[in-house]
């Protein structure tokens, strides 16, 4: 048994807590400055030892765990110590150390033991039920499974189960790219056939929104994000002329109008927006949200077809960057014959060694570092 | 503030002007590829002086050295080697006197656009002399030309 030193605090009165919380760890002498046993975590005991000084000082106790405790609490040193001069008697800094424990050992699952054979032929046998052709990956231990799944139209989903070891008792874990939260209900006789019937129907409930998302994709440029997700519900179109169009709609009603925002120069943007919020009332819930668009704004989307990307997605004047950490160059020349853009960042990083530059509240007035005509920029936030 | 953002954007932006250089370089200019670090913070380009000017058939070799503030802070550039063009604006010691160097410099400007620069104030040039004042410059000159508080004066030379 090697050691681990800790700081453990004194008094015991409650042996009858302790004897509760911990029934295999036991006083060795009459003073209660030693205990010896073994701790109970998810079933599993480790050996533990704990010392407590004669002066029933927490500072000057120690404890001493096995091996597989040593690492078990490695990484938890920090709170364990927090912990222990936290609480007023063992009892409490038991249980408390027993529930650290317990994070601990979920997230070192290859130390717990492997789940009971009936695990295995439960899982196969509902694997074969479902039909392998609707599973896309199995692991070797045959705990994370990937279900695959097409929707009305034909689009393939994928929902990845982290099986629990208590299954079919225990819902697996599940993970989807999905534009909402996906709820796991799991009824007495679980299986993953429940898990299917649930994800079909999650699906079905989205499919309109991903149609609208597809003719998005198809028929604009899409600045933002780079490689869209099915869990994605925002959108950056490049509208021409530097200028953008970010939008976020929502997954549950997708043919609402949805959150608009316009970027880009001055001139070219502030026409676009009067359009927007003088026909809003004009939006048509059984049209598309592009044939919406297209019509309030009275402008047609360039397309892949008629343009190649890199005639919008144009890079900051200053690092020759698109995308600078999670920003784009979103500030923008007004002079439209220049239309530079820049991050805000770098431009006020430029303005900001420049002694000619004046500042009014958070805005930074300057010139354009290519074309000279008057620029500003705020701050950042 | 931005310390480890600009590291990283500085070396991405020479990345990217390195290789517009090398893929589509200004007639009769060269980087050298050896002269590169790994960090890029140094970059030796050769040039030649432009044909049909007073430089016609010489070869020069300008130094850059950026600091981690480029592109927000000028790159320090200077010529070097045996033969350092002799002109109004250049000194014997490879110092430039050229306002895009310091107080003129913007973001804006890249390497090519500075070579260009000194190209085409080479090419101006009428008369082959040092400037008036090298002799005491050269002696009494910090080693770095942008701490020299410049005095510029127009190109008509």
């Amino acid at each position: 048994m090697d050691c681990h030193k800790k700081q453990l605090f004194p008094e015991i009165s409650d042996d009858h807590r302790l004897l509760q919380e911990c029934p295999l760890l036991l006083p060795q002498d009459r003073g209660r400055t030693c205990y010896d046993g073994f701790i109970t975590i998810k079933e599993r005991d480790f050996r533990i030892r704990v010392e407590i000084p004669l002066d029933r000082q927490l500072k000057n106790a120690r404890i001493y765990c096995d091996w597989i405790l040593q690492q078990l609490v490695q990484d938890y040193q920090k709170l364990i110590k927090q912990r222990l001069q936290q609480s007023d008697n063992l009892t409490d800094f038991l249980i408390e150390f027993k529930r650290i424990l317990n994070c601990s050992v979920r997230t070192n699952e290859e130390l717990s033991s492997p789940p009971p054979p009936s695990y295995y032929s439960q899982l196969i046998r509902d694997i074969v039920d479902l039909g392998w052709d609707k599973i896309s990956f199995v692991d070797e231990e045959l705990r994370n499974i990937n279900l695959r799944l097409h929707d009305a139209c034909g689009r393939e989903h994928v929902f990845a189960l982290k099986i629990n070891p208590q299954y079919p008792k225990e819902p697996p874990e599940c993970r989807a790219d999905l534009p909402v939260p996906f709820h796991l209900t799991w009824p007495q006789k679980g299986s993953l056939e429940s898990v299917l019937a649930q994800a079909s129907a999650a699906m079905d409930a989205l499919t309109a929104f991903w149609d609208e998302m597809d003719e998005i994709d198809k028929s604009t440029w899409v600045l933002e994000p780079e490689r869209p997700t099915r869990g994605d519900t925002i959108r950056r179109l490049a509208l021409g002329n530097n200028a953008s169009l970010h939008m976020e709609v929502d997954p549950r009603h997708p043919r609402m109008f949805p959150e608009c925002r316009l970027l880009g120069p001055e001139p070219v943007v502030t026409p676009l927006k009067n359009k927007l919020n003088a026909k809003m009332y004009e939006w048509e819930p059984q049209l598309s949200i592009l044939q919406n668009l297209k019509s309030i704004l009275g402008i047609e989307f360039p397309s892949p077809t008629s343009h190649s990307k890199s005639d919008f997605s144009l890079e900051c004047g200053i690092c020759y960057m698109y995308r600078l950490d999670s920003s784009l160059p979103d500030q923008v020349c007004d002079d439209p014959r220049c239309g530079q853009p820049y991050h805000q960042a770098c431009l006020y990083e430029w303005f900001r060694s420049l002694p000619s530059c004046h500042q009014s509240f958070n805005v930074v007035f300057g010139e354009c570092p290519y074309c000279n005509k008057p620029i500003s920029v705020k701050m950042k936030p | 503030m931005l310390c480890g953002a600009t590291m990283a954007s500085m070396q991405k932006r020479l990345q990217k002007e390195l290789l517009a250089l090398q893929r589509d370089p200004p007639p009769g200019m060269k980087v050298d590829e050896k002269s590169i670090q790994a960090s890029l913070t140094q970059w030796i380009v050769d040039m030649e002086g432009a044909s049909g000017t007073l430089y016609e058939g010489e070869r020069f070799q300008l130094l850059f050295k950026f600091s981690s503030r480029y592109p927000f802070d000028s790159p320090e550039v200077v010529f070097i080697g045996d033969n350092i063009p002799v002109h109004p604006h250049v000194y014997s010691n490879g110092h430039i006197c050229l306002s895009i160097l310091t107080e003129d410099w913007s973001p804006a400007l890249s390497v090519q656009s500075v070579c260009l620069s000194i190209v085409s104030m080479l090419s101006s040039c009428k008369d082959k002399k040092r400037p008036p004042d090298n002799a005491l410059y050269v002696r009494t000159c910090d080693k770095n030309p942008k701490k020299t508080k410049w005095w510029y004066h127009d190109d008509n030379c």
